[in-house]
C-alpha cells in the first residue's frame, strides 16, 4: 500500500532534489542547472558575510519563539475550555467564529492592526488617552512591535489551532470519565488526570513540529505588519529573501539561504524528537 | 517478499525517472547551442542592399508564419469577451495577415508577471515577444545568453522605419547595452511627467497666503495651516511626502550637472550618498516631524490610509503622483473631498526653487516605459516577424487604433486634430481595458507630443479638465530630471542591503531630535559605505562619464 | 454521556466565566470580519474617506456586481472547486495509506521510510527543477498539475500518524484473527473510529487547495482554467503596479472604490471554504470508542 506514496515521493520531491546544487552553482538560467558552473562555497560566503543576514535570523528566531510561548499554551486552553462546553450550538458557532480570522488575508489584518495601533488616531490609545494614561507606541517602539506582532498572530491563528486539539479531545473514552465521577474526581482532577495524558501525544508531536519550524517565518506578517522605523526586529529572513527576489533573480542566494534553513531546522527537529523519545513520548522519526 | 518487490519497483523507477531528468536538460541544452551559432552567423549586415531581414510592416508578405505575444490579464474582460477572444485580438490578425503573419496571445497575469517570466524563460516556454517592465532582468537574459541580439533586424536603412520613426533613436538606444548590442525594444513614454506637489488651495485663500515658491515660504505656510487652521480643525496633518522626488531636487546641489544628477540616479540611496543636498532635505523633514507638522507614525501609514486622509481634508500639502489629484483611477480625490468639505480645492504648485541655485527642477521619469525582448527559443524567422509586428503597433493602424479607437465610434478629431473621447463609459468597456496591454510599443498611449497627450487626458477626468491640465503643466516647469536606465555591474549583488540600510536609517533621520541629527546623518553615510556603495558609485560615475565624453 | 449532562445542571462560575470568556473571544475573532464585510458594501465616498467600521454606510452591492457579474468568475469558482475536491479525495487517500502503513511498529523499514518523507519537509529541488519534471510528465496547463504534485503534505501526515498509533492493538489484532486482511482492517475498523481526524486533516487539505495561487500561476496556461484565487489576486491587487501615473482598472468601472473591490474579493474568495468547517463537525464525533473495548 505504499507503493503509490513512494512513486509520488520518489518522483515529485526526489527528482528535482538535484535543484538544490543551485546553492552551489553560479546559477545561468538558460544553460540550467547541469549546465551551470560550480562555484564551491562562494554563494555562502557572501551571504554570511551580510550583517543584514545574521539579524534576520536573529529576529526570526525571537519572533518565531515569542509567538511560540503565547500560541501554544493558549491554543491548548482554548481547546479545553471549547471541550468544557455542553450546549451544542453555542459551541459549533463559537468554533465557527474563532477561526475566521484565519481566513482573513494579512493585507487585511495589517490594515485594522493599523487602526488599532497607531498613536495618533488609533483606536486602542484614543480609550487609553480618554482613561488620562500616556498613548502606547505599538508599531513604533522595538519592543512593543514585537508584543503586538505576537497579538496578531496568535489572534489570528489561535482558533484554528485548537481544530487538532478538539479532534483528539473528541476521541476521548467517556467512560474514563464516568469513573473517575464515580470515585469522586473533582473537575479539576478529571481535567488533570484524565483529559491532558489523553491528549499528551498530539501534544507532544505538534510541538516538535512548532519547533522543528522556528527558522522558518511566513512572509506576509512581518512585511505588512513591519515598517522601517522598527526594521532593526521587523527584518526577518523571509522578507529579506523576499527582497533579494526582487532585485534580481538571485536564484543562486536564495536557494542557499533556503537550504541553511532547512539544515538548521532539521538539526532542531533532530534534538527535539530526540528529548521527546527521553521523556517517554514517541517522537516524529 | 512483498518487500523485496517494491525495493525492486523502486529501484527502477528510480533510475528511469533520473534518466529521463537528465536527458531532458540536455535537450535544452542542445537547443541553446543551436540558436546560438545561427545568430552569431546574421550579424554585420548593414550593406546598402536590403538587409537579410525585413521588418518594415508591408515590406515582406511572410509565409504564414506565428508569433507568440505576451499579453497582461488584468482580470477585467467585459462580458463576452475573454482575454484571447475579442475584437481587437481579431483586428490585430486580420492586420498582421495581411503580411502573412498570425499573432497568438499568451496572457500572463498582470501582477505576478516577474514570476512568471522567471519560470517561463527557465523553462523554454517563454512567448516570442516577451516584455517586462525591469530592464535589469532583461538585460541579465540577455548576457546569460537567452535572447536574441536585435540589431541586426532593426538598425539596417530599411528595417522597422516606422518604429524609428515613432519611438527616435533616443529611445531605441535605451535597450542597447554597452557593446551596442539592442537586448530589446522599449517603449516610448507619452509623456516623463513623475510627480507633483499639491496643496490647499482654499486654505491658502483663507490665510491670504500667496503660493509657496521658496522651501522656507512652503514651511511657514505648512505651519500656518496646521496651527491657525483656518477652518479650525485641530487634527491637520501637514505635510505628507509619498513621493520625495520633487522635493528633494529643490535642494540638489547636483541638479544643474547632467554628470553628477546621473549619477546621483537610479535609487534613493545614491542620491542619499552622492548629493549633499539630500542632507538638507531630511534636515528639512526632521524639522517638520519634529515641529508636529506631518503624521507621528508616518511610515505605518498606507495608500489607502494617505488618500482617505486628503479625501477627509486633513492634509495641507502633499508630494503625489502627477495627476493624483483628480486622475479618475485613483478614486477622484479632489471630487470626493468636494463632497465632504464643500469649498475645498487642491492645486498642483510647480517645483520650488533649489535652495542653491534658484532654479526650479522637476523629476521625469526615464523616456522608456516597458522593454520587450525575444527569447531564443524563437527562430530568426519568427523574430523577424516580432520585429515587424512591433513595427506595425508604430502606425496609425497600428497603435493609434488600439490606442484611440475608430474615428466615429470611440472619438472624433477636435479643432486642433486632437482626438476627443466620445462617450467614455463605452470606450472603458470596449477597449481601454486591453488597449494599454496590446500597445507594446507605447506607455500610457500613442500621441505626437506631450501637449496633445493632455489635451486627450484632460477629457477623461470630467468636470476638472483644467486640473488635469495645470497639474501635467506643473510637473513639467523648470528643467526636466530624468530617470537613467543604466544599472552597474555591482548593483545587482549590493542593492539589497543597500536598501535596508536606506529604508531603516531614513526613517531614523526624520524622526530623531533636531539636536541629533547630523549624528544619525553621519551613521547613516557610516553604514552605506559599510555595504559597498562606494563600489556602485565609483562604476556609475566611470559610466557617465565616458557617456558624457568627460 | 448522562453524567456529563447531570453534573452541568447547576450554573457554577466556573462555567459563568467560561461563557463569558469565550463570547469576548468570538466577538473579537469576528470584528474584522465584519469589517471586510461592511467595507465591501459601502458607497464609494464612505470608503475612501475611512469612515466604515462594522456596518456598511451607504448599502450597495456594486462591488459585488463587478465580481460576481463576470462569468470569468464562475469559471475559476467552478474550476478551483474541482480541484478541492479532486485533490483533497487524492490527498486523503495518500496520506492515510503512508501513515497506516507507518505507524505499525513491526513495519520493516519504517524508519527509513518515514526519514525520506520527513525529509522532502526541509529539502526540495526549488520551483523550477520541479516545474520542469511536471512538464516532463505532460501535465503542464492541465488541472492534474495543481494537486498531484502536491499531494501529500508532511505536517498532515505526521498528524494523522499519531492518531492511527493511538488505536488500540487489540482490536486490530482481533480481526486478523477472524480473517480480515489489512486493507479490509484499514477500511471497515480503523477509518470508522479515525472519522475526527479524518474530517480534520480533510478540512486542512481542502483549505489549502482551496487557497492556493502559486501553482496555478506557474503551470496554467489557459485561460479558461484559471483558479479563483488568481483571478482574483489581479483585481485585489492590480491597480498599484503601473509607473506610469495612470492606473489601469479600465473596464472594471470607476464608481466602485478600489478598496472595496478588494474587500468584495476577500469576501468571495473566503466564505465557500469557511462554510465547509461547520458541515464537518458533525464528524467530530464523541464516544465512538465506547465499548469497543472491555478492560
Amino acid at each position: 500500500m505504499l507503493i503509490p506514496v513512494l512513486a509520488y515521493y520518489v518522483i515529485f520531491k526526489y527528482i528535482p532534489m538535484y535543484g538544490v546544487t543551485i546553492a552551489f552553482k553560479n546559477y545561468n538560467i538558460f544553460r540550467g542547472v547541469f549546465g551551470s558552473p560550480w562555484c564551491g562555497l562562494d554563494v555562502f560566503r557572501k551571504i554570511f558575510a551580510s550583517e543584514n543576514f545574521w539579524r534576520s535570523i536573529k529576529n526570526t528566531l525571537v519572533l518565531n519563539f515569542s509567538t511560540l510561548i503565547a500560541y501554544f499554551p493558549l491554543t491548548i486552553i482554548l481547546s479545553l475550555m471549547l471541550n468544557e462546553v455542553t450546549h451544542a450550538g453555542f459551541k459549533k458557532l463559537a468554533q465557527s467564529i474563532l477561526y475566521l480570522p484565519h481566513f482573513v488575508s494579512w493585507v487585511v489584518v495589517a490594515g485594522i492592526a493599523t487602526n488599532l495601533f497607531t498613536q495618533q488616531g488609533g483606536t486602542i490609545n484614543q480609550i487609553l488617552k480618554s482613561l488620562g494614561a500616556d498613548p502606547i507606541p505599538f508599531l513604533s517602539d522595538n519592543r512593543w512591535w514585537i508584543f503586538t506582532y505576537v497579538v496578531c498572530n496568535v489572534w489570528k491563528e489561535v482558533g484554528w489551532g485548537t481544530i487538532i486539539y478538539l479532534a483528539a479531545l473528541s476521541g476521548v473514552d467517556e467512560t474514563l470519565y464516568e469513573a473517575a465521577y464515580l470515585d469522586g474526581a473533582t473537575k479539576f482532577q478529571r481535567l488533570i488526570y484524565i483529559t491532558l495524558p489523553s491528549i499528551k501525544s498530539v501534544v507532544v508531536v505538534m510541538l516538535i513540529l512548532q519547533l522543528s519550524k522556528m527558522m522558518t517565518i511566513g512572509l506576509d506578517a512581518p512585511l505588512l505588519l513591519g515598517n522601517d522605523k522598527v526594521m532593526s526586529v521587523s527584518q526577518v529572513i523571509s522578507t529579506y529573501v523576499y527582497r533579494l527576489g526582487i532585485e534580481n533573480a538571485k536564484f543562486s542566494e536564495a536557494t542557499a539561504i533556503g537550504l541553511f534553513q532547512s539544515v538548521v531546522n532539521i538539526i532542531i527537529l533532530l534534538a527535539a524528537d530526540k528529548f521527546a523519545k527521553m521523556i517517554g513520548e514517541d517522537g516524529i522519526i | 517478499m512483498k518487500k523485496k518487490l517494491f525495493v525492486c519497483i523502486l529501484a527502477i523507477s528510480l533510475i528511469i525517472l533520473g534518466l529521463s531528468g537528465c536527458s531532458k536538460d540536455a535537450n535544452v541544452q542542445m537547443k541553446d547551442t543551436n540558436a546560438q551559432t545561427g545568430s552569431n552567423s546574421g550579424s554585420g549586415n548593414q550593406s546598402n542592399g536590403s538587409s537579410k531581414y525585413q521588418t518594415t510592416y508591408g515590406s515582406k508578405k511572410f509565409n504564414n508564419v506565428k508569433i507568440t505575444v505576451e499579453l497582461f490579464d488584468r482580470s477585467n474582460a467585459p462580458e463576452g469577451s475573454t482575454i484571447t477572444k475579442n475584437k481587437w485580438v481579431d483586428y490585430v490578425n486580420q492586420q498582421m495577415n495581411k503580411v502573412g503573419i498570425t499573432v497568438e496571445f499568451v496572457p500572463v497575469p498582470r501582477w505576478d508577471e516577474v514570476t512568471k517570466m522567471q519560470a517561463m524563460m527557465a523553462s523554454g516556454t517563454a512567448p516570442d515577444i516577451t516584455l517586462t517592465y525591469t530592464y535589469a532582468h532583461a538585460e541579465s537574459y540577455f548576457n546569460q545568453g537567452g535572447t536574441w541580439d536585435l540589431s541586426e533586424f532593426i538598425d539596417g536603412h530599411d528595417q522597422a522605419l516606422n518604429m524609428k520613426k515613432y519611438l527616435g533613436e533616443d529611445v531605441i538606444n535605451i535597450g542597447r547595452n554597452a557593446k551596442n548590442q539592442l537586448y530589446g525594444i522599449v517603449a516610448k513614454r507619452a509623456v516623463t511627467s513623475k510627480s507633483n506637489l499639491f496643496i490647499r488651495k482654499d486654505w491658502l485663500d483663507k490665510l491670504g497666503l500667496q503660493i509657496p515658491k521658496t522651501t522656507d515660504e512652503l514651511y511657514d505656510t505648512i505651519y500656518k495651516m496646521v496651527y491657525n487652521n483656518p477652518d479650525g480643525r485641530k487634527d491637520v496633518i501637514g505635510a505628507i511626502v509619498w513621493n520625495s522626488w520633487n522635493m528633494k531636487l529643490a535642494f540638489s546641489q547636483l541638479a544643474s550637472d547632467p554628470v553628477k544628477a546621473a549619477i546621483a540616479n537610479g535609487d534613493d540611496a545614491f542620491a542619499d550618498y552622492y548629493d549633499p543636498g539630500n542632507r538638507e532635505y531630511y534636515r528639512f523633514m526632521n524639522k517638520l516631524y519634529n515641529a508636529g507638522l506631518m503624521n507621528q507614525e508616518y511610515y505605518t501609514m498606507s495608500e489607502d490610509n494617505f488618500k482617505s486622509y486628503i479625501a477627509t481634508g486633513t492634509v495641507a500639502f502633499f508630494e503625489y503622483a502627477v495627476n493624483g489629484s483628480v486622475d479618475v483611477l485613483r478614486g477622484s480625490l479632489l471630487k470626493t473631498l468636494q463632497e465632504n468639505v464643500p469649498g475645498a480645492d487642491i492645486i498642483s504648485i510647480p517645483a520650488l526653487k533649489n535652495v542653491n541655485d534658484g532654479n526650479q527642477y522637476s523629476a521625469g521619469y526615464a523616456l522608456g516605459g516597458l522593454i520587450n525582448f525575444c527569447p531564443k527559443t524563437a527562430k530568426a524567422e519568427t523574430v523577424e516577424a516580432c520585429m515587424t509586428y512591433l513595427d506595425w503597433l508604430c502606425t496609425k493602424e497600428g497603435g493609434f487604433a488600439l490606442y484611440h479607437g475608430f474615428e466615429g465610434e470611440h472619438f472624433n478629431y477636435d479643432a486642433n486634430g486632437v482626438p476627443v473621447v466620445i462617450d467614455a463609459e463605452y470606450n472603458s468597456r470596449d477597449k481601454d481595458w486591453i488597449r494599454t496591454d496590446l500597445f507594446l510599443t507605447g506607455n500610457q498611449g500613442y500621441f505626437a507630443t506631450v501637449d496633445d497627450f493632455i489635451a486627450c487626458t484632460a477629457k477623461e477626468a470630467p468636470g476638472y479638465e483644467q486640473h488635469v491640465i495645470d497639474n501635467y503643466r506643473n510637473s513639467l516647469v523648470g528643467k526636466i530630471i530624468n530617470d537613467t536606465t543604466y544599472t552597474s555591474p555591482s548593483t545587482p549583488d549590493l542593492i539589497t542591503d543597500i536598501g535596508l540600510v536606506r529604508d531603516e536609517y531614513t526613517v531614523q533621520c526624520v524622526t530623531c531630535p533636531v539636536a541629533e541629527f547630523d549624528a544619525t546623518y553621519d551613521k547613516y553615510m557610516a553604514e552605506l559605505e559599510k555595504v559597498g556603495i562606494k563600489t556602485i558609485i565609483e562604476e556609475r560615475t566611470k559610466y557617465f562619464e565616458e557617456l558624457y565624453g568627460k | 454521556m448522562n453524567v456529563r449532562l447531570v453534573r452541568n445542571r447547576k450554573i457554577t462560575i466556573g462555567s459563568v466565566i467560561l461563557y463569558v470568556t469565550l463570547v469576548i473571544l468570538v466577538f473579537i475573532c469576528l470584528y474584522p470580519f465584519l469589517n471586510v464585510i461592511a467595507y465591501s458594501l459601502s458607497g464609494y465616498n464612505a470608503v475612501l474617506s475611512g469612515k466604515v467600521t462594522f456596518y456598511p454606510i451607504d448599502f450597495n452591492l456594486l462591488a459585488y456586481k463587478q465580481i460576481l457579474g463576470r462569468t470569468q468568475i464562475w469559471v475559476s469558482m467552478r474550476t478551483t472547486a474541482l480541484v478541492t475536491l479532486m485533490g483533497t479525495a487524492t490527498s486523503l487517500v495518500l496520506t492515510v495509506f503512508a501513515s497506516y502503513a507507518l505507524s505499525k511498529s513491526y513495519l520493516p523499514g519504517k524508519t527509513f521510510f518515514t526519514g525520506l518523507i520527513l525529509f522532502t519537509m526541509y529539502f526540495n529541488g526549488g520551483i523550477i527543477p520541479t516545474f520542469l519534471v511536471v512538464k516532463g510528465l505532460g501535465l503542464f496547463d492541465t488541472l492534474g498539475a495543481l494537486f498531484i504534485p502536491q499531494a501529500i503534505n508532511v505536517f498532515n501526515f505526521i498528524v494523522m500518524r499519531t492518531f492511527f498509533r493511538e488505536i488500540p492493538k487489540s482490536l486490530e489484532e482481533a480481526a486478523i484473527i477472524d480473517g480480515a486482511s489489512e486493507l479490509q482492517v484499514l477500511v471497515k475498523i480503523v477509518l470508522p473510529l479515525s472519522l475526527p481526524i479524518i474530517a480534520t486533516i480533510s478540512l486542512f487539505y481542502a483549505v489549502g487547495y482551496w487557497n492556493s495561487y502559486f501553482d496555478a500561476l506557474l503551470y496554467i496556461q489557459d485561460p479558461d482554467k484559471y483558479t479563483l484565487q488568481l483571478r482574483l489576486r489581479s483585481l485585489l491587487f492590480g491597480e498599484e503596479l503601473n509607473t506610469s501615473g495612470r492606473t489601469n482598472l479600465e473596464g472594471i468601472g470607476t464608481e466602485v472604490m478600489s478598496q472595496s473591490l478588494k474587500m468584495a474579493t476577500v469576501a468571495v474568495s473566503t466564505i465557500p471554504i469557511i462554510v465547509v468547517y461547520p458541515w464537518l463537525q458533525k464528524y467530530f464525533v464523541k464516544g465512538v470508542m465506547i465499548g469497543s473495548i472491555k478492560g
